[in-house]
């Protein structure tokens, strides 16, 4: 009797994935292009850095997309695959994205959570997430992809907690343990200096590694052999360290080894793929996948000279998307923005953000009730503060110039208008606006639950389709061409 | 310092001639609600020399109960009341303060300060923390069904004196078997969400029991609740506070624990001696009281069916359904980004589209309701064709009368007259995250001019 074909998984950058098993090939979340990002000028270089030729690559059966998300949903990709395959997503995957797909010829297949979809010798299943997971993260479903007699079967977590109904079908043995779970590191972390959009998750041990533990206890239920490490894997448009600290997932599985002492904890290069199956896993390069080791150099070399000083200077604030064209432009954008807050504020009303325990933050010393502020910066470093005035439940524009350090509110941000006006009209997508927009941000508690989690659900395709059809759009122009990268 | 409980959330705290009265509610009832327990004021005029409100919505809020003090009665309100509650009584000639968390509010001898708290499911809530300023010792804490939060838990811990707590305004204290009776689309599940309900108020008074216990004070129990219009159900209290007496008493046994009717007083000085005050501002009736618990024995021993019956009938013309249909698009956004939108988002009762909260709206003599489905997916309404009921395709929705709803649309009638009266809805999860939770919120948002005068 003959063994089956082994299965062979990739991390191909960032959260996009290859599975192969003989000649059934499939691709999660792809992202083929070496960067990607909705402006031309605002660009996130994947790491490590390599080349993807899609023309050696072996033919794809199906595309599954866990989410809509700017670093999963890479449309430039999508649209220069040169066959069709069909997509395979969640029951909840917004209208707006189903539309797109099918504009550029795809024919996508909708999944109850549980249910099986054949890929040939494969076997599909899609679970929403776990309930805990962050709010933003709602909508992201678990993948898990096996044999057809559900053996060596894989589970990506994506963004999301791993969801309990598939945690429970494992228990119960109505599904085998997978042999493996690709768990999400977003620990992202920055050098002192640098902006980050996560600072509520400042590690106080650096070393220590607890966030890229702790994303690997999410999946120690499933009782999985083999854990593979991913994300964190882009390098930040205006980094001046280059990768983030652990994004060499190779170093940081050793690093865990002695950590998880119940299975094997693997970091995969895009040029590399890992074999699935009863024996020990094996490496083997990827012919299609080529990597860019000048590049991968540089970055290192920055990368290293950087963590050695400890420190960055920060970066000077300047708007991503450069200045107003005169007082007019400004003051469009500011009543644009006005009604902006108008609307957000009938959404705040009912917000878990200010329903919760969160919103205790900060009360004590607050008559006004007082509860967000809004600070952006316009020409001459002008500073307009919107308020989010409790009892009066809507945003209220403040003439002082109190400064930054005098904020009492739980909950508040400073960005430059020009950005947040873009945000506020598709120009600038929400990931983007966290990521590099951000000049500073403040909120109590938890960050899946916290201020920025709820401008990525109020910015999101789902809430805000006429925003994600103008930045599909974008993508879709061929003056973004260098972000498919690649060969063609 | 002397406690007097004036029915359901309303309390008098009086040291000699100065008295505050805190979230009064002096009328028999309101909109199509009656008061339980029941009382009356001893006279149309109430005097105090301070409201106290910690809320703005009802009960706390009642502005034909605060017409009946002096306009020259300063009213100080929490920092989370809104600003259209106090632009009415200001149009009603009282003088409003807002006051911050654990800012003193002084009435002559009298010190009282508001403090944030946490009730049943997480929900905000408060509590007020009352103290002599002529005499040291002897402070007292009113809790609406709450525990103190985290910032003021080292407050409670530190108020040695602590003599008095009076629990209340725990309402919704129901009876599983009379809220199973009226969700007839999920009648299990929903009795099964009463007994939770029941359960996290208990778990929300134990937290506070534990935070005080080491103080020692009485515990003053009393019973509050808002009665229903239902045909069945009329005039029976959904609060059984001599049960919750009992039970917290044999939770903590070293700490008293007392039921306290209408007119009763306790002081801070004899806090276990409860008298009927001298010429309280509000009177009870021992003998009212109880036939309303006999009733409502009866009732748990037999229990029927209600029936539920629209304030007013409507026709369901195109124009009354393109009236609801903008109404219903004003709420895709709220609804999507409330706790309601992201819970039906997880929801595993699913088919292959976003179709997870329905509106229900009946309109009799037809004996099929309209129905509009929100797609979360395309966000929006969608109406639901067929046959089947709103409650076989979507986890969360609420049945309302088309007439109902529009009187809501006019101002006519509030939220909170419709919920529990006049609606019913289903969920699949605990009460706390279900549309009506989530119209409260919205429709608390609403003018000032929608609530009763």
């Amino acid at each position: 009797m003959t063994a089956p074909a082994p299965l062979w998984l990739a991390c191909l950058g960032q959260q996009s994935f290859s599975v192969r098993c003989g000649a059934d090939h499939v691709l999660i979340d792809p992202m083929l292009a070496r960067s990607f990002g909705t402006a031309p000028a605002l660009q996130f270089e994947i790491y490590p850095p390599r080349d993807i030729r899609v023309d050696r690559m072996p033919p794809v059966r199906a595309v599954i997309l866990t989410n809509e998300h700017l670093d999963h949903f890479h449309l430039p990709t999508l649209t220069r695959l040169p066959s069709r395959p069909d997509i395979y997503c969640g029951s909840m995957m917004p209208r707006c994205v189903l539309e797109v797909l099918h504009g550029i010829g795809y024919r996508v297949r909708l999944l109850h959570d549980n249910e099986e979809a054949r890929l040939g010798s494969l076997r599909l299943r899609l679970f929403r997430g776990g309930a805990e997971s962050a709010l933003c993260e709602q909508r992201v479903y678990n993948v898990w992809i096996s044999r057809a007699d559900h053996r060596d079967a894989v589970v990506f977590q994506s963004d999301a907690l791993v969801a309990s109904e598939l945690q429970a079908l494992v228990s119960s043995g109505a599904l085998p343990r997978p042999r493996c779970v690709v768990v999400t590191d977003n620990s992202q972390r920055s050098l002192p200096g640098a902006r980050s959009p996560w600072a509520n998750l400042e590690v106080p041990d650096p070393a220590g590694l607890v966030a890229v533990r702790s994303a690997i206890s999410a999946a120690e239920p499933l009782g999985a052999t083999d854990i593979v490490l991913h994300a964190s894997g882009y390098t930040h448009p205006h980094s001046q360290h280059g990768p983030y600290l652990w994004a060499d997932h190779r170093w940081v599985a050793e690093q865990l080894a002695e950590l998880c002492p119940g299975a094997r904890v693997h970091g995969l290069d895009p040029w590399e793929a890992i074999s699935i199956g009863p024996v020990p896993p094996v490496r083997e390069p990827l012919s299609w996948v080529v990597p860019d080791r000048d590049r991968h150099r540089q970055l290192w070399r920055q990368h290293e000279q950087a963590w050695r000083r400890g420190s960055v200077k920060p970066p000077a604030s300047r708007p991503l998307l450069g200045c107003f064209v005169g007082d007019d432009q400004e003051a469009r954008a500011r009543t644009d923005v006005a009604t902006e807050l108008e609307r957000m504020s009938r959404i705040l009303r009912v917000a878990p953000l200010l329903t919760t325990l969160s919103s205790f933050g900060g009360l004590e010393s607050q008559r006004e009730g007082v509860s967000i502020v809004v600070r952006l910066v316009g020409t001459n470093g002008r500073v307009t503060r919107w308020v989010y005035e409790r009892p009066r439940r809507c945003f209220v524009e403040r003439s002082d110039d109190r400064p930054r350090a005098a904020e009492r509110a739980p909950f508040g941000l400073e960005a430059h208008l020009i950005d947040f006006h873009a945000l506020t009209t598709g120009d600038l997508q929400i990931w983007e606006f966290v990521t590099c927009g951000l000049r500073d941000h403040w909120s109590p508690g938890d960050r899946t639950d916290g201020l920025l989690a709820f401008l990525f659900a109020y910015f999101g395709e789902q809430m805000r389709p006429e925003l994600a059809a103008k930045t599909f759009a974008q993508l879709m122009q061929p003056s973004t061409e260098h972000n498919t990268g690649g060969s063609p | 310092v002397q406690l007097t409980y004036g029915g359901h959330p309303t309390w008098f705290v009086s040291e000699d001639r100065f008295r505050i009265a805190i979230s009064p509610l002096l009328r028999r009832s309101v909109g199509p609600w009656t008061v339980y327990p029941p009382r009356r004021p001893r006279a149309r005029r109430v005097r105090a020399d301070a409201i106290v409100l910690p809320e703005g919505t009802l009960p706390h809020f009642d502005l034909a109960s605060i017409r009946r003090f002096a306009p020259s009665t300063p009213v100080y309100v929490g920092p989370l009341v809104d600003a259209d509650v106090i632009a009415a009584m200001e149009a009603s000639g009282f003088t409003v303060h807002r006051v911050g968390w654990a800012e003193p509010i002084r009435a002559g001898t009298l010190e009282l300060e508001l403090l944030a708290a946490i009730g049943p499911f997480d929900s905000l809530g408060h509590h007020a923390l009352i103290r002599s300023r002529r005499r040291a010792g002897g402070s007292a804490l009113i809790a609406w069904d709450a525990y103190a939060a985290p910032p003021y838990e080292q407050r409670l811990a530190d108020a040695s004196d602590l003599r008095l707590v009076a629990l209340c305004d725990y309402a919704t204290l129901t009876p599983p078997r009379i809220l199973g009776s009226l969700l007839d689309v999920a009648e299990l599940a929903a009795a099964a969400h009463a007994a939770s309900r029941w359960h996290e108020s208990l778990r929300t008074l134990t937290r506070l029991l534990g935070q005080v216990r080491k103080l020692r004070p009485a515990l003053l129990v009393s019973g509050g609740s808002l009665m229903r219009r239902y045909e069945g159900l009329a005039r029976i209290p959904g609060c059984r506070e001599w049960l919750l007496a009992d039970s917290l008493q044999a939770l903590a046994p070293d700490v008293r624990c007392h039921l306290i009717d209408v007119g009763m007083s306790a002081t801070a000085d004899h806090p276990t001696r409860l008298a009927r005050g001298t010429r309280p501002a509000i009177l009870g009736s021992a003998s009212a009281i109880a036939t309303y618990r006999k009733r409502q024995d009866r009732f748990l021993q037999a229990p029927r069916p209600v029936k539920l019956h629209p304030g007013r009938l409507a026709r369901g013309t195109p124009a009354t359904r393109e009236r609801v249909r903008a109404a219903l698009d004003e709420l895709i956004g709220p609804l999507t980004m409330s706790s309601v939108g992201q819970a039906a988002v997880s929801s595993m009762k699913t088919g292959l589209d976003g179709r997870r909260i329905a509106f229900s709206l009946l309109d009799p003599p037809s004996p099929s309701p309209m129905s509009w489905v929100l797609d979360l997916n395309a966000m929006r309404f969608v109406p639901l064709e067929g046959r089947r009921h709103a409650a076989e395709v979507c986890p969360y929705g609420v049945e309302i009368f088309l007439g109902d709803f529009l009187s809501l649309l006019d101002g006519d009638l509030t939220i909170e007259s419709l919920v529990g009266a006049g609606l019913r809805a289903w969920y699949p999860d605990h009460p706390s995250n279900s549309l009506v939770q989530f119209l409260l919120h919205h429709h608390r948002c609403r003018p000032v001019g929608t609530l009763w005068s």
